[in-house]
C-alpha cells in the first residue's frame, strides 16, 4: 500500500497533537489537585459530589444550631441555678422564722431579709440574654415577663400576686434533620404552674407562695401569722424547689442531648469530607506518573517525526 | 524507414516530455488541498501492416487521468462531516459544561448560602440583622441565577451568530459549484477530456460544503453535477444555485433556522432535515443541550419560589400581618409561563399560562354522600371516589405522590392536607396544536406524549401548569408553551423585603395557652397552619370535662377533625370532640386550617386558649419550616430536593458532552483512515515523483538517441554514391 507525502506529515503531527493535549490535561489536574475538572470527565461523580457538599453543609448547620442552642441553654441552667440558690436560702430563713420563740420584730426583720431575696427572684424571672431579649417570657421576648399587680390577701392563681405577660411557645433550633431542640423554658410552666414533686399542681405560683410567706411574718402587711399558713408556705417552697430543680434536670438532659448529636455531627462532617475528597482529589502518585508517561510518550512522538522527514529521495539525487 | 524511426522517436520524445510535465505537476502541487495526483496514459499507435509482419508506429498519449475513486472521497466527506458535526457540538457543549463545573460560581453554593441565611433568620427571628443577611443571600441567589441565564444567552446568540455565518458560506460554496460546473462543461466540451484540476476544484469545494452541511451529488448522464441537502432539497442543479436562509423560526421568533429560497418564497427547513455538517451540530447543541439547560434551571428557580413563597403565605411577619390581612406573601417574584404562538398561524387563539400553587396542589376536600367518599384536589378539580375510605387513600396517594391520612367523616365535607409542597414541573415545552372546530391537543415535546386534549375555551392543569384557552385558533394553528425558559432571568426578590426585613414571616399565626389553673398535665402543641386557614374563630378557649370525656369549645357549624393515639379518626361539627376512642387517648385535632397536637392526661375543668401569635416575636416556626425546604422533596412531583434536581440537570449535561466526546474521538479516527485510504490512491508521493522524473527523464534521452541514430543512418545513405 503506498503512503503519500502529506499522509507521512499529518499522522506524525496528529500523533503530536494527541500527546499534548493529554499533557495538558495532566498538567491542568496536577496544578487544581482535582481529577474532575469538569462533568464531563465524571457526571456521575460530579453530580454525587454536588450532592455530598450540599449534605455536609447541612451537617455543618446542624452543628452551629447545637452550638448556638447549648449556649442559650447553658445561660438558662445558670438562672435556674441563681434561683434554686435563692429559694432554697428563702426556705432555710422561713424555717427559722418558724421557730416558735420568735418575737413579731424578729419575724418581722426576717420578713424584710426575706422581701430582698423577693426581689432578686423577680430579677432572675426578669431576665435578659446577651442579645437584649426577655428569658423567658416564651416568645414575647420584647415584653417583660412578670409584673407585680397583687393588691392583698392570700396569693393564688385565682389571686396572682405577680401576673405573667409572656406566652408558652418554644423558641427551638433545628437540631438536626429530625430533631428540633428547645432553647428556653416559658416563664409559665417555670414560674406560675409550679408542682410538687407528685406532679399535683399547688395552685400557687412561684412568686405568690414566697410573697405568702413574707406576708405572713411581716407586721406591717395586714395578713395575719397562722400556724396552717405557715406549713402551707413551706410546703409551697419545698414545691417550688423540686419544681425548679425537675425543669433544672430537664435542661441539663437536653444539653446531654447537645453534646451526643455534636459529637455524631463532627463524626458525619469528617465523613463526609472523606467522600468528597474520594471523588474530587486526585492521587498524586498516580497523576505524576500519567504526566511522566505522558512526557516520554510526546518526546518519543516528536523524534521520530523529526528522524522519518529527514529522509527524502531528492537528498539523494 | 528513417520516415518511421523519426516518427516513432519523436512520438516518444513528446510521450516522454507529457509525462514530464505531469510528473512535475504533480510535484508542485503536492500541499495543494484536494489535489488528486495524475498521470498520463500511454497508448500504442495504431500499427501499419506489412508483409513481414505488424509494425507498431510508436507510442501515443491517450489522456491525462487522475487517480480519484468517489468512492473513497465519499467515505472521507461522510466521516468529515460527521466529526464537523460533533466538533462544534462538542465545542459548545463543553461551554455548559464549564459553566456548571465551577465550584464557586454554580448554583449549589448560592443555594447554601442562602439556605444558611434563612437557618439564621429562623436562629434570631426578633433581630433585624439576621433577617437582613437572609434577605442579602436571597438576593445573592436570585443575580446567581441571573448570571447563569445570561451565559447561556450568550451562547444561543453564538448559535444564532454561528447558523447565519454558516449560511453564508454554504450560499458562497453553493454559487462557486454552480460556476464550475459551468467552466467544466465548457472545458470538456472542446476537447472531450476531463478537466482534471477544475474537477478536483469542484470535490474540494463539495468536501468543504460538507463540513457545513451534508450533501449528496448526483451526476445526471447529460454530465450535470447536482448537489442536494436534507432529504433532497436542491441546492445547486447543475449551473443554477439556490440559496439557503437564515430565518427567524416560526415556533419561536428567538430562535434562527435555516431556510430554503425557492421559486415561491422561502421555505423554513425542518431541523431533522439538516444532518450532518456545522449546521446540524449547532441546531442539534441547541436543541438538546442550550434549550435544556435553560429550562432545568428555570424550573429550579420556578419551583424554588413556588414553594417558598407558599410557605411563607403560612407566616406572620414580624408586624403582625398574616396572610390575608397585610402580609407580603410572595417572598419571591417569578413570572409566568411563555406562550408563543407560530408566526404562521391565521385564526384568532389564544393561550395563556400559570404555575399551579404547590399548596393548591396538596389540599383536598373530602365529602361523604349516599355510602361513596370523595376528594377532590384544589388545583385542578380532579377527584377520586370509593367506597372505602382506606382504598381510596391509598389510592389517592399512590396517583398523586402525597401522603395523605384522610379522617373519618361521616357527613358534609372537610378540608384534607398532608402538609407537603412540591411542584410537578418537567422542564420540558409543551405544543398546542388546533384542530377543526376548536378541538386541541396539548403535546409534551420532550417525549412527544399527548397530554391533554379538549375542545373549545376552557383550563387544562397538567405537569404542574394551568393552561387557559381563552380562544379558539384556526386548524393548523399551533402554539408553543415554554414553561421554565425565561424564569431564571425574572426571577427577583420583592424589593419590600429589603426595605423592611420584619415583612419576612418567620413566625406562625397561631398560639395556644394552657390556663394558669390547670390541674392535669394535658399539653397543646402551639398548632400549625395550611393552605386556606382562617383565623376567624380565634380566640377560641377549649375546656375538658373529664366526666363527659370531651374537650368542647370549638365553633359549632365547623368541621373539626380528631385523631386518637390509634389511627383512628372522627369528623364533627357539634363543637366538641370525644377525649378518647374506645381507651385510645386523643392525639391530634384540627379546624379552620389548623392543627394541634395533644399529649398528656386531662384535668377535669382544665382549659386551653387558641389565639392568635400577637406579640410572638421571637416565634420561629414558620422559620424552621423554611429552612427545611432545602431538604425536602420540592420538585419532580416530590421525588427530588432543589439541590438533587440541579445535581442531575449538571450529571445530565456532562453525560452528554462526554457521550459526544467519545463519539467525535471514534469519528475522528475513522476519518483519519477513510482519509489514509483516499491519499494511498490520490496523494502524491515525492519520492514516487522523484523517481518518475528520472524514469521519464530516461526515457526521453533514450528516444532523442533514437533520433541520432536515425540522422546517422540517413547520413550513411547520403554517403552512398
Amino acid at each position: 500500500m503506498r503512503i503519500s507525502t502529506s499522509q507521512i506529515f499529518d499522522s506524525g503531527l496528529q500523533g503530536i497533537q494527541r500527546n499534548q493535549t493529554e499533557l495538558a490535561r495532566f498538567m491542568e489536574q496536577l496544578s487544581t489537585g482535582r481529577k474532575i475538572l469538569t462533568p464531563k470527565d465524571d457526571p456521575i461523580g460530579a453530580s454525587e459530589a454536588l450532592e455530598v457538599t450540599q449534605t455536609k453543609q447541612v451537617n455543618d448547620q446542624f452543628l452551629t444550631n447545637q452550638a448556638a442552642a447549648s449556649t442559650a441553654l447553658k445561660a438558662v441552667d445558670s438562672q435556674l441555678g441563681n434561683l434554686v440558690g435563692e429559694l432554697q436560702s428563702i426556705l432555710e430563713k422561713a424555717i427559722q422564722a418558724g421557730n416558735s420563740s420568735y418575737s413579731p420584730a424578729q419575724k418581722g426583720m426576717i420578713a424584710e431579709e426575706l422581701k430582698q431575696r423577693f426581689q432578686n427572684i423577680l430579677t432572675v424571672a426578669n431576665g435578659r440574654d446577651a442579645s437584649g431579649l426577655y428569658m423567658f417570657s416564651g416568645t414575647r421576648t420584647q415584653v417583660q415577663p412578670f409584673q407585680v399587680v397583687g393588691s392583698g390577701g392570700t396569693y393564688n392563681l385565682g389571686n396572682l400576686y405577680v401576673s405573667y405577660q409572656g406566652d408558652t411557645g418554644p423558641r427551638a433550633v433545628q437540631a438536626n434533620a429530625t430533631q428540633t431542640m428547645n432553647t428556653a423554658v416559658d416563664g409559665q410552666s417555670l414560674f406560675m404552674q409550679v408542682r410538687d414533686g407528685s406532679g399535683t399542681v399547688t395552685g400557687r405560683s412561684l412568686f405568690d407562695s414566697v410573697q405568702n410567706v413574707i406576708d405572713i411574718l411581716d407586721p406591717n402587711s395586714g395578713v395575719a401569722y397562722t400556724a396552717a399558713a405557715y406549713t402551707q408556705g413551706i410546703d409551697d417552697l419545698h414545691a417550688a424547689i423540686d419544681h425548679v430543680s425537675r425543669i433544672r434536670a430537664d435542661v441539663g438532659a437536653r444539653m446531654q442531648g447537645l453534646q451526643s448529636l455534636t459529637s455524631l455531627g463532627e463524626d458525619q462532617k469528617f465523613q463526609y469530607q472523606q467522600r468528597l475528597s474520594d471523588l474530587q482529589d486526585i492521587d498524586y502518585a498516580e497523576a505524576i506518573s500519567n504526566l511522566t508517561q505522558e512526557q516520554l510518550q510526546l518526546q518519543a512522538a516528536q523524534l521520530s517525526f523529526k528522524q522519518v522527514n529527514q529522509l527524502s529521495l531528492f537528498n539523494i539525487l | 524507414m528513417s520516415t518511421g524511426i523519426y516518427s516513432i522517436g519523436v512520438s516518444g520524445l513528446a510521450a516522454a516530455q507529457m509525462a514530464l510535465l505531469v510528473t512535475e505537476h504533480n510535484i508542485t502541487n503536492a500541499n495543494t488541498d484536494g489535489y488528486n495526483r495524475q498521470r498520463t496514459i500511454q497508448a500504442t499507435n495504431t500499427a501499419v501492416m506489412t508483409g513481414a509482419g505488424s509494425l507498431g508506429q510508436g507510442v501515443r498519449v491517450v489522456t491525462v487521468q487522475r487517480l480519484y475513486s468517489g468512492f473513497l472521497a465519499n467515505q472521507v466527506n461522510y466521516a468529515q462531516t460527521n466529526v464537523s458535526q460533533l466538533g462544534v457540538y462538542l465545542d459548545e457543549i463543553g461551554q455548559i459544561d464549564d459553566m456548571l463545573a465551577d465550584a464557586n460560581a454554580g448554583l449549589s453554593p448560592a443555594l447554601q448560602d442562602f439556605f444558611a441565611g434563612v437557618q439564621q433568620m429562623a436562629a434570631n427571628p426578633s433581630q433585624l440583622p439576621a433577617r437582613q443577611t437572609m434577605v442579602s443571600t436571597a438576593q445573592t441567589l436570585v443575580d446567581r441565577f441571573h448570571t447563569l441565564e445570561n451565559r447561556l444567552d450568550q451562547l444561543n446568540d453564538e448559535v444564532n451568530g454561528r447558523i447565519q455565518a454558516v449560511v453564508t458560506e454554504v450560499n458562497a460554496y453553493a454559487s462557486q459549484i454552480a460556476d464550475l460546473n459551468q467552466r467544466i462543461i465548457i472545458a470538456e466540451a472542446s476537447f472531450g477530456q476531463p478537466a482534471n484540476d477544475l474537477l478536483d476544484q469542484r470535490d474540494q469545494l463539495v468536501a468543504e460544503l460538507n463540513e457545513r452541511v451534508k450533501v449528496t451529488t448526483t451526476t445526471n448522464s447529460d454530465g450535470s453535477f447536482n448537489v442536494f441537502v436534507g432529504t433532497g432539497q436542491q441546492l445547486v442543479i447543475g449551473t443554477q444555485a439556490m440559496s439557503m436562509t437564515s430565518l427567524a423560526s416560526s415556533a419561536d421568533p428567538s430562535k434562527i433556522a435555516v431556510g430554503l429560497q425557492t421559486a415561491g418564497g422561502t421555505q423554513e427547513l425542518a431541523e431533522f432535515l439538516i444532518t450532518g455538517g456545522e449546521l446540524s451540530g449547532l441546531l442539534s447543541f441547541r436543541s438538546e443541550a442550550l434549550d435544556t439547560a435553560y429550562n432545568q434551571l428555570g424550573r429550579i428557580a420556578a419551583s424554588m419560589a413556588l414553594t417558598f413563597n407558599a410557605q411563607h403565605a403560612l407566616g406572620r411577619d414580624l408586624l403582625g400581618n398574616v396572610s390575608g390581612s397585610g402580609l407580603v406573601e410572595d417572598f419571591f417574584l417569578i413570572g409566568t409561563p411563555d406562550v408563543t404562538p407560530n408566526t404562521n398561524n391565521t385564526g384568532s387563539g389564544a393561550i395563556s399560562a400559570s404555575f399551579v400553587d404547590p399548596a393548591a396542589d396538596s389540599r383536598f376536600s373530602l365529602s361523604f354522600a349516599a355510602g361513596t367518599y370523595t376528594l377532590t384536589r384544589a388545583s385542578d378539580g380532579q377527584s377520586w371516589s370509593d367506597t372505602s375510605l382506606a382504598t381510596l387513600q391509598t389510592t389517592v396517594n399512590s396517583a398523586t405522590g402525597n401522603a395523605l391520612v384522610l379522617p373519618n367523616i361521616s357527613s358534609g365535607s372537610v378540608d384534607v392536607t398532608d402538609g407537603s409542597l412540591f411542584t410537578r414541573l418537567t422542564g420540558s415545552d409543551y405544543k398546542i396544536a388546533f384542530g377543526a372546530g376548536g378541538a386541541y391537543t396539548i403535546t409534551r415535546l420532550s417525549d412527544g406524549t399527548a397530554v391533554a386534549a379538549g375542545t373549545g375555551i376552557g383550563t387544562v392543569v397538567v405537569d404542574g401548569l394551568s393552561i387557559d384557552i381563552t380562544a379558539v385558533g384556526d386548524a393548523g394553528d399551533n402554539f408553543t408553551l415554554q414553561p421554565t425558559r425565561s424564569i431564571a432571568r425574572n426571577i427577583d426578590v420583592d424589593a419590600r423585603f429589603a426595605t423592611d426585613p420584619r415583612l419576612v414571616a418567620a413566625a406562625a399565626p397561631v398560639r395556644s395557652q394552657a390556663a394558669l389553673t390547670n390541674t392535669g398535665t394535658l399539653t397543646l402543641s402551639q398548632g400549625g397552619v395550611s393552605t386556606g386557614y382562617s383565623l376567624a374563630n380565634l380566640p377560641l378557649s377549649l375546656s375538658v370535662d373529664t366526666g363527659a370525656g370531651t374537650l368542647s369549645g370549638f365553633p359549632v357549624g365547623t368541621s373539626v377533625t380528631v385523631f386518637y393515639a390509634d389511627g383512628t379518626s372522627d369528623v364533627t361539627t357539634a363543637g366538641s370532640v370525644n377525649l378518647s376512642n374506645g381507651g385510645s387517648a386523643i392525639a391530634r385535632v384540627g379546624f379552620d386550617g389548623l392543627t394541634f397536637t395533644l399529649t398528656g392526661t386531662p384535668g377535669n375543668g382544665d382549659s386551653f386558649t387558641l389565639a392568635t401569635n400577637a406579640g410572638g416575636v421571637d416565634d420561629n416556626r414558620n422559620g424552621l419550616l423554611l429552612a427545611g425546604l432545602q431538604t425536602r422533596n420540592t420538585m419532580a412531583g416530590g421525588s427530588a430536593t432543589y439541590q438533587s434536581a440541579y445535581s442531575q440537570m449538571v450529571a445530565d449535561n456532562g453525560i452528554r458532552t462526554r457521550q459526544a466526546q467519545v463519539k467525535n474521538n471514534a469519528q475522528q479516527a475513522l476519518l483519519e483512515q477513510s482519509e489514509a485510504a483516499r491519499q494511498a490512491l490520490s496523494g502524491v508521493n515525492l519520492d514516487e515523483e522523484a523517481a518518475n522524473l528520472i524514469k521519464f527523464q530516461q526515457a526521453y534521452q533514450a528516444s532523442a538517441k533514437m533520433l541520432e541514430v536515425g540522422s546517422r543512418l540517413f547520413d550513411t545513405i547520403l554517403e552512398l554514391g
